[in-house]
């Protein structure tokens, strides 16, 4: 009798164990509607302007028809004082519950940037279907065209073309993949500042406009290297309108300036989140130009030798930071006629790489301490090493001092391969020039 | 039946690790934070140094009266009146932090998991748990634990190491936190953090070897120690303080945030089975050692029908609280302050009354002619 109780106690057990799990919380996958994207404009009245890039399903799993990608996302707009709230409304008009878990990217316009994030980055912090690993970018224009304009080309799948266009950075070196956990923790830190992922929309539309942008973008040498531009100014022709190149640079939860696609690289370089990426550097040869009298160029490929190393010494009440960066590289094109694969040569490109390097990651570390204040490079972190005590800590208020630092930099550029050529014989010098 | 019942050192073992370090999955990397800012670890480390040494004392005097648990102890120290009061203290401590904890466990669930479901059907599927649990009994309940202790650790070890690329040794400076007063205060009411330690001492009638008692003790609070140092230690160096204090689940938020390449993420949701299967042990284990020190108070013949009243009870008291605020807040504010005096000096003090009771009833009789 007993042992007939305990069999039917325990087939009870397990039949509530199979009809009560997830009874409440069950959802069909296909009764969501999974967010890829969702972007955040200031409205009027102080409303949201909230855009959501739906997946289609159906589209992302069969792959659409040629020449109808677009049709694999769904965008909805919608107004209303907080992100959630905008969500209830969404829901109510489409058959399916909206979802977060698979978002990939948060875009914010840059005019609600600058009023602070921290309103919206508690919501995605706080409300679990958001991700730690979703990226988080600042768009120059309106977000909810950045969104429209955004028709993946290559890819099928709209989640997994924002994460792979997000991840570039570690292999150009012009974006910095910034996600919503990294930029809650610096927005919060008291020794270092947010940064976000600089976008926005191309108004190039054909090759002919691309000499008034290169015209338009050329510094005081006369020269435009890739990179020395933020997305909007990108001199791509390309179906894809949106564009990712630069850093949005945080004081706090507030925008407070832009890097360009170049600045970010230096960026990455002395936080140590340098990939390995192309970079370009005039031939370091006495008026090195080619025969219409153009200036030659250097293609290296560059990453971290080593981890930057950080060192701040007070003295005279101003921090003074001292930045060393070890780089190695390779060499991958020389426009020029000047071989730089071996001995004095590999030398010369050497000296001048560090040198060209230094100049730029000191003028880069000036722009971030006397135009925006914000110390985004972690340098906060080998001076809070020094204290004991947190509120000894607060009290010095890093923020602050930070506006006083002085830098010295070192680099060190080391190349260690020339490519699939140890030299290169210059035809000129075989057949002479030819005009 | 149940004093028939014989457990192994390790199955003692693993279930007072258990009892101590289930609070890991919960708040603790949290709430040390609080307390202590950045030095949390350094906090639990010298309550481990402490609790260790305190432990030694104990088990040092507590040597002569092997084979006994403590309301055996206070029996000899207070006679029977000592029993039951020493029992109706237990009994309290094990009721209060098993609500609590019941209602904790639930609320987790509930946050990452089941969010639709009303709290009380969760807590209700716990406690069924408990009522096999401990109907079943502590042969079957520290049995469960060597099964599932070793899984435990594992999965608590794959977490911190999958963190490793986000380790930032100066996130634990300050290096001194909030301070020195900060953490020597706070330390002393973070002891309570042991206070399942207790456990060991309802579990001496039940060793298959009754002298073992000191050495599971201290291997017990040595790897207890270990991994709440641990938790702390490498939460920390990934949220700096004061975020530390912001998450309401820290392992939970770690495992979140473990991404290797695009396609090995997400895995927290194969640790909330792990956690799922941590809180029944624990919940089992207080069930049975709650049913176990009422039998052992009032001298009843049976423990099993003393089940399904107490569940009832803990059920309806884990549905006190009015919001999780006020749960935790009964945890940290409440039972954290007190409940090391009842784990750590209240057994002192009853086994040092014993051992002079002891030793003068052993002069009275060697006295006698």
């Amino acid at each position: 009798m007993i042992i007939r109780m305990k069999t039917i106690l325990i087939f009870l057990i397990i039949i509530s164990m199979i009809f009560l799990s997830g009874c409440f919380d069950a959802f069909e996958p296909d009764e969501l509607a999974y967010v890829v994207a969702l972007g955040l404009d200031d409205g009027a009245d102080g409303n949201l302007i909230i855009t959501l890039l739906l997946a289609v399903p159906i589209a992302v799993g069969v792959g659409p028809e040629p020449g109808e990608i677009e049709n694999a996302t769904n965008i909805i707009t919608v107004a209303a004082p907080t992100i959630l709230g905008g969500i209830n409304i969404v829901n109510s008009l489409i058959s399916k519950r909206i979802n977060f878990t698979h978002a990939k990217l948060i875009v914010i316009s840059k005019e609600l940037a600058e009023q602070g994030v921290e309103r919206f980055i508690n919501t995605f912090a706080r409300f679990r279907e958001f991700r730690p690993d979703t990226h988080i970018g600042i768009t120059r224009g309106s977000a909810e065209e950045f969104l429209k304009e955004s028709k993946p080309v290559l890819e099928f799948n709209p989640s997994k073309h924002f994460e792979l266009i997000m991840e570039s950075f570690e292999y150009t070196g012009f974006s910095n993949g910034s996600t919503i956990a990294e930029f809650y923790c610096r927005m919060e830190c008291t020794c270092n500042e947010a940064v976000a992922i600089l976008l926005d929309i191309s108004q190039i539309e054909d090759s002919k406009d691309l000499t008034e942008v290169m015209y338009n973008l050329k510094n005081s040498e006369g020269e435009v290297l890739e990179g020395d531009y933020t997305a909007t100014d990108m001199p791509i022709v390309y179906e894809n309108k949106v564009r990712q190149m630069g850093t949005a640079v945080f004081k706090a939860d507030k925008m407070v300036g832009e890097l360009t696609g170049r600045e970010t690289f230096y960026y990455l370089m002395v936080s140590g989140k340098l990939g390995q990426a192309y970079y370009t550097l005039p031939d370091p040869g006495e008026g090195a130009k080619n025969i219409t009298g153009k200036r030659e160029y250097i293609t290296l490929r560059l990453g971290q030798a080593r981890k930057p190393e950080i060192n701040v010494k007070i003295k005279e009440n101003r921090p003074v930071v001292n930045v060393q960066v070890s780089l190695e590289g390779d060499i991958l094109s020389i426009t020029g006629n000047s071989d730089y694969s071996t001995g004095e040569g590999l030398k010369k490109l050497e000296n001048y790489a560090s040198g060209y390097v230094k100049e730029r990651v000191i003028s880069f570390l000036e722009k971030t301490r006397d135009e925006f204040k914000s110390d985004i490079c972690f340098i906060g972190k080998s001076v809070k090493k020094t204290f004991l005590l947190w509120d000894d800590w607060i009290n010095y208020n890093w923020a602050e001092e930070y506006e006083n630092a002085d830098f010295i930099v070192d680099v060190e550029v080391k190349i260690r391969r020339s490519g699939i050529m140890v030299k290169q014989v210059p035809a000129n010098q075989l057949k002479g020039d030819i005009r | 039946m149940d004093q028939k019942t014989t457990i192994g050192n390790f199955e003692a073992a693993c279930l007072l690790l258990n009892l101590i370090l289930s609070k890991i999955i919960l708040d603790f990397p949290r709430t040390v934070s609080e307390d202590a800012g950045s030095a949390a670890w350094i906090m639990i480390l010298l309550d481990s140094v402490v609790v260790y040494l305190l432990f030694l004392l104990i088990s040092r005097l507590y040597r002569k009266f092997a084979g006994n648990d403590l309301l055996d102890v206070g029996e000899i120290a207070l006679g029977e009146i000592g029993r039951i009061i020493a029992g109706i203290i237990f009994l309290i401590q094990f009721m209060y932090i098993t609500h609590v904890v019941l209602r904790q466990f639930a609320e987790d669930i509930k946050v990452i998991s089941l969010t639709s479901t009303p709290v009380s059907i969760v807590i209700l599927l716990f406690s069924i748990g408990m009522i096999v649990g401990a109907y079943l009994g502590l042969e079957a309940i520290s049995r469960l634990h060597v099964l599932a202790i070793p899984l435990l650790a594992a999965a608590f070890t794959l977490i911190l190491l999958f963190n490793i690329p986000r380790y930032d040794i100066s996130r634990l400076s300050p290096w001194l936190g909030l301070g020195v007063k900060a953490i020597l205060q706070k330390g002393i009411i973070n002891l309570s953090y042991f206070s399942e330690l207790i456990a060991l001492f309802f579990l001496m009638p039940f060793l298959k070897k009754k002298n073992s008692f000191a050495e599971i003790g201290r291997y017990g609070i040595f790897f207890s120690g270990l991994f709440l140092v641990l938790s702390s230690l490498c939460y920390l160096m990934v949220y700096q303080y004061p975020t530390s204090t912001e998450f309401f689940l820290p392992m939970y938020q770690l495992a979140r945030t473990i991404k290797i390449g695009r396609f090995f993420s997400r895995i927290e949701a194969a640790f909330i089975l792990i956690w799922a299967s941590s809180a029944f042990l624990y919940l089992s284990s207080s069930l049975y050692f709650i049913t176990y020190i009422f039998q052992r108070t009032f001298n009843l013949k049976y423990r099993k029908p003393l089940i399904v009243p107490f569940i009832i009870l803990i059920f309806t008291l884990s549905l006190l609280p009015e919001n999780l605020y006020s749960t935790l807040r009964v945890e940290m504010h409440i039972y954290r302050i007190f409940s090391w005096i009842f784990t750590l000096v209240f057994p002192l003090i009853l086994v040092i009354i014993a051992s002079v009771r002891t030793g003068s009833k052993k002069r009275r009789e060697e006295a006698k002619p």
